[in-house]
């Protein structure tokens, strides 16, 4: 039994590179598979934790107008509604700056922040701003904020607040883009957190609130479902509510405007008679009158402007409430889950599922391969060891004793692979993947769990592939008996080939190429590795590259070809006249613009799961010169489309998630919930978000109203961001403004997933590249140490060593390049495949692959068939011809 | 008459220090053109090794070897191989075919590479199996394995056959008909061969018997007339 032991040790030692290379091809293996898929659900409990403790709300109401009590009540009342938690949330400029902060009333109990340094405001003077600012300011100084809008509304009681510390809020997890704003350039700089008392009474217009019913962590299909039951539920509850309140406050209008303009009317009448009467006494007294008289007139005369003046203000009120009126309609109080009202907490779940959803693929490949490789490799194994297990049955070992060789071996190889790529897959991958991540969330460290469900899978399959191709193996060699056992295994008896009896070509190849031929079909299960193997590793290097390439090239197309505008510049058209002039002023005298034309902007939505695709609804006033902003051309034919009243034209992704063709109906919700149903008449080429284009008239068939034109298309004299953010905060300063919707939004959006994909990218590009070194490594050694005695053969025969090399390496240059030309087709599919999961809901996938990454993935793989072969040429010139050719075997 | 071959004072030590081993012990000797010549000696002798350095497939420690004018001393890997390429064709025991290509394409493997190669199929003829010239290395015996063997050897046209036990795996009439082939070789061609073996009875075939003992030469007998191969007995 010692010996047998002293044997086996000396296998290990003697065959290390062939036992290092399975290791090295399971570990990877087991690499990709775990650490892609324990990332994602490592990336959702890091954050569900941060959630957890801060009881980030399960939903929130929000209005424009400020809640009254009866509007409180019924929040708190909704079903299933735990805890309902009022507050406070305006956004505010820097003082003399394009910065807009989002200051908020400090969450007692839902939502609440986190402290990161210094202290919670003490009193209504102090303020807490986000982590992120702690470069910019000091606990301690002071910070100055002004009115988003020239002339605003301020919420607040105070413009000046001392710092008192720094916060981090799950409300805002993303680092940058931390969210969309009607001040400033359209994006929030920052936010803070004041004292409830800190703002005016009755401000408060937002409501957070957890729910009773709910259970599973964040992000779970058991969360995120009864979310959406709820809100879809609650919302019909608030769109009642929302109605009364609108009804009442319209009442109170109308009443203010009737008594209001009636007061005005007889107001104005007693001036004009007061002034008739002053006239003529005017008139009377002439220049002549005594100064006495004169200056008595005088002061009535004053009187008589001071109340033209009140008249005017009480006028200007009377506008105001007309043009509030005007606005009740678009009133609304809209409950939204966290997926809509924190696009933080969408961004990193979706992020997190991408990474999911290349856990599922990716892995399969790497597996697949390693799995083939591995296998063939043992079976061979055994099959070299066929004498000197026959041997040891001679002498009287018992079947398992004589398997024991092989089965610790390839177990070992087995083990050895898992706990390395466990490790590896645990702890390397999440943490460097998530490196990019933690650039863009608010999170710092992922938490890394053991996920010991997939530790064993990949336990299993990695002795699937080593101990049972082993065993297998060993079990149909003991069959036979032991005395044939002992003879070398008949030669494999070579065979013609079909080439063979092609005559006409096989007679004109050269000798060295009809060798090649024929030991190419000799060894087919190594010619289908080999193939597979370097098709495999090459199509995941294309991928990998292909990724960055075709996000990139989402953005190209959707720049150069389709849209042509910066901004859509929205504002309110219902508000006062003077405050609609200023608008229409600004764009038309603003120099940066260069052209513009008017459009109606409203959003509706579609439902895709429990995630809202917002859908931007475009209707231009003059049809004809749309064109100039956005190029619609037809989506398959490339024909250019134009808008009648038949139909929208929708934007392909739309159409595609949702199976509609041209002729079929597309049924989208308002803010409030409520359906429409629209024709679509085309679809349109558009990469990134969803569309809807109709002319006038269709819109008015569709929803029943003519379209509000509140928004101009824009586009700037220079189209680079700091010109747009600029265009953007001085556009927001008008009292009417908006939103300014950014063309580059989507662009950065797309941006933003390439980066956090990044080290993703790099480490699967990596992976694939040692794989494809690996499966080179690995069937070529079995090639060469197999067939030893052959090469010996052409050495004592005179061979040079170049030609040694090359009588192997004929067939694995060409196994090389079929592998390499298969891996070109799989690597076009297998990208199709990935970009049709990776990017965003509302974003296409750009078409194809560039030449410069099939040219890289070719060389890499050619570099690394080169390297191997260099190692193998040591290998082959080293070999003692005449040790090999002395024995039988 | 020159020497075609002829060595003087040879040593060939393997390894160093303590677990080296000398194999050949300060050799001379001289072979003759045209010469049949056997080396005999009991296994472990270091027959083969001699054997070995003759056909430039190892380097010599001490000494002088020179064959047909070329100081194989002198001669390193690459000129070695040239040497082995241009000048020797060798047989082994085991025949060492390429089981993956036809008896005929063994052949050809070896006159592809020698500017001066014979017709393979010729060859094949001539070692008496022309009509199996398709047939792969599983398909024929071990004795017609052999054949293609020497056939592989001879198609090279080399100056120097060797051959190391070459019917060490054969039966004795097969074994006799192998001998018979480098007889009719070396007295058709003129060329040398050289059989290793420690099978004593079939000294009487040669030309030149050189006995080596413990690495050592112990006879060196010339024998002018040699018996035909089908007279011996053993
Ligand atoms: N490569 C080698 N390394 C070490 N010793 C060797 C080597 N080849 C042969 N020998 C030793 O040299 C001696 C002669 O061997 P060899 O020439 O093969 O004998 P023979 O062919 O006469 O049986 C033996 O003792 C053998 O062990
Ligand atoms: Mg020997």
């Amino acid at each position: 039994m010692k010996t047998l032991n002293k044997n086996i040790r000396r296998e290990f030692s003697h065959s290390l590179p062939r036992f290092l290379s399975v290791t090295a091809l399971l570990t990877l293996g087991v690499f990709v598979l775990i650490g892609l898929n324990v990332t994602g659900s490592n990336m959702r409990q890091t954050a569900e934790a941060r959630y957890h403790q801060e009881n980030l709300a399960d939903a929130q109401v929000t209005t424009p107008l400020n809640l009254n009590q009866g509007d409180r009540r019924t929040i708190t009342n909704l079903k299933h509604v735990a805890k309902a938690e009022f507050g406070n949330s305006t956004d505010v400029l820097l003082k003399n700056s394009n910065h807009a902060l989002r200051i908020e009333s400090l969450p007692q109990t839902i939502s609440k922040t986190t402290l990161v340094s210094g202290k919670q405001p003490q009193n209504a003077g102090e303020i807490v701003l986000n982590n992120r600012l702690k470069g910019q300011y000091q606990i301690g100084d002071q910070i100055h904020l002004a009115t988003a809008k020239t002339a605003g509304t301020y919420n607040l009681k105070q413009k000046t607040y001392r710092i008192s510390g720094f916060v981090k809020s799950t409300e805002f997890i993303k680092t940058d883009n931390i969210g969309n704003t009607s001040a400033g350039s359209g994006q929030l700089y920052g936010f803070g957190f004041v004292k409830a008392g800190a703002f005016k009474a009755n401000t408060q217009n937002l409501a957070r609130l957890t729910f009773n019913n709910v259970s599973g962590q964040a992000y779970s299909a058991e969360y995120e479902d009864q979310i959406t039951k709820n809100v879809d539920a609650l919302q019909p509850v608030l769109n009642r509510r929302n109605h009364q309140r609108i009804q009442a406050l319209n009442k109170t209008l109308t009443t203010q405007i009737t008594t209001g303009t009636a007061d005005v009317q007889a107001g104005r009448q007693q001036v004009q008679t007061a002034q008739g009467q002053l006239d003529t006494l005017k008139q009377q007294l002439g220049s002549q009158g005594a100064p006495a008289q004169l200056a008595q007139l005088n002061a009535q005369q004053a009187q008589i402007d001071g109340q033209r003046t009140q008249l005017n203000r009480a006028q200007t009120q009377i506008d105001t409430a007309k043009a509030t009126k005007g606005q009740l309609a678009d009133v609304n109080l809209l409950i939204q889950s966290r997926n809509d009202f924190n696009d933080g907490y969408n961004q990193f779940g979706e992020d997190s599922q991408r990474i999911d959803a290349l856990g599922k693929s990716f892995p399969i490949l790497f597996f697949l391969i390693a799995i083939l490789v591995s296998f063939t490799t043992m079976q061979r194994m055994v099959e070299e060891k066929r004498i000197e297990m026959g041997t040891l049955r001679a002498l009287g070992y018992t079947k398992g004793e004589v398997m024991r060789e092989v089965l610790l071996y390839s177990a070992g190889t087995a083990v050895l692979g898992t706990v390395f790529g466990s490790g590896l897959g645990l702890v390397l991958l999440p943490k460097v993947i998530f490196q990019a991540y933690a650039a863009n969330f608010d999170f710092t460290q992922v938490q890394l769990a053991w996920h010991p469900w997939l530790i064993v899978l990949s336990l299993v399959i990695a002795l699937a592939s080593t101990a049972l191709a082993a065993w297998l193996a060993a079990r149909a060699a003991l069959k036979e008996i032991t005395a044939q056992l002992m003879l070398p295994k008949p030669p494999s008896s070579g065979s013609r080939i079909f080439l063979e009896r092609i005559g006409f070509i096989w007679h004109h190849l050269s000798f060295s190429k009809k060798v090649t031929a024929r030991n190419l079909f000799r060894y087919k299960s190594r010619m289908f590795m080999t193939i597979v193997g370097i098709a495999g590793a090459t199509a995941i290097l294309i991928t990998g590259f292909g990724i960055r390439d075709s996000l990139n090239g989402i953005i190209d197309h959707q720049f150069k070809e389709i849209v042509h505008y910066d901004a859509i510049a929205v504002y309110n058209n219902k508000a006062t006249d003077t405050q609609v002039k200023r608008v229409t002023d600004f764009i038309t005298n603003d120099p940066h613009v260069k052209k513009d034309a008017t459009a109606a902007f409203s959003q509706v939505y579609t439902t895709n799961g429990n995630t809202k695709e917002n859908i931007q609804v475009l209707v231009p006033k003059n049809t004809a010169t749309l064109k100039n902003y956005i190029e619609l051309q037809d989506s398959k034919t490339n024909a250019k489309l134009s808008l009648n009243s038949q139909g929208a034209i929708i934007s392909e992704k739309l159409a595609k998630t949702h199976h509609v063709q041209k002729g079929d109906y597309l049924t989208v919700h308002l803010a409030d919930g409520t359906t429409r149903r629209v024709k679509i008449k085309a679809i349109t080429k558009m990469y990134v978000g969803h569309y809807l284009y109709m002319n006038a008239s269709y819109y008015q068939q569709v929803f029943h109203q003519a379209p509000s034109y509140n928004a101009q298309l824009i586009t700037l004299t220079s189209h680079g961001q700091a010109q747009v953010n600029q265009f953007a905060a001085d556009f927001s300063r008008l009292n009417a403004s908006v939103q300014v919707v950014q063309a580059a939004e989507s662009k950065r959006t797309v941006t933003k997933i390439l980066s956090n994909l990044n080290n993703l990218v790099i480490v699967i590009i990596l992976s694939a590249s040692l794989l494809s070194f690996v499966v080179l490594y690995t069937l070529t050694n079995v090639n060469v140490s197999e067939r030893m005695r052959e090469l010996s053969t052409l050495k004592v025969l005179g061979f040079y060593p170049k030609e040694v090399l090359m009588y192997i390496y004929r067939e694995t240059n060409i196994l090389t390049g079929v592998g390499i030309a298969t891996g070109l087709a799989a690597g076009w599919g297998f990208h199709a495949y990935i970009m049709s999961v990776l990017p965003p809901e509302n974003t296409m996938t750009a078409p194809g692959v560039t030449w410069a990454n099939l040219l890289i993935s070719i060389i890499l793989t050619i570099l690394f068939s080169l390297i191997v072969m260099f190692m193998m040429n040591r290998k082959i010139q080293s070999v003692d011809m005449l040790e090999a050719l002395k024995s039988v075997d | 008459m020159t020497n075609f071959i002829s060595v003087t004072n040879m040593t060939k030590t393997y390894g160093a220090g303590e677990n080296a081993v000398t194999a050949n012990k300060d050799i001379s000797f001289d072979i003759q053109k045209g010469e049949l010549t056997i080396i005999l000696g009991a296994s472990g002798a270091g027959k083969s090794t001699l054997l070995n350095i003759l056909g430039g497939m190892d380097q010599l420690t001490a000494g002088q070897v020179v064959v047909n004018g070329t100081d194989l001393g002198q001669l390193d890997n690459r000129a070695l191989t040239t040497y082995r390429r241009q000048q020797i064709g060798f047989v082994f025991q085991f025949y060492n075919l390429v089981p993956n290509l036809t008896a005929l394409e063994n052949v050809e493997l070896a006159s592809e590479i020698v500017n001066d190669a014979l017709d393979p199929q010729k060859v094949l003829t001539e070692v008496g199996l022309g009509s199996r010239s398709q047939n792969f290395p599983a398909q024929l015996s071990g004795g017609e394995q052999q054949r293609v063997a020497i056939a592989r050897a001879m198609a090279k046209n080399p100056d120097l056959l060797l051959a190391d036990e070459p019917t060490g795996a054969l039966d004795y009439h097969t074994g006799k008909s192998i001998l018979q082939l480098f007889q009719d070789f070396v007295r058709q061609s003129g060329k040398n061969v050289i059989i290793v073996t420690h099978n004593s009875m079939i000294r009487p075939m040669a030309d030149h018997v050189i006995e080596i003992f413990d690495g050592q030469v112990k006879t060196d007998t010339r024998n002018d007339q040699p018996t035909p191969v089908a007279d011996l007995e053993w």
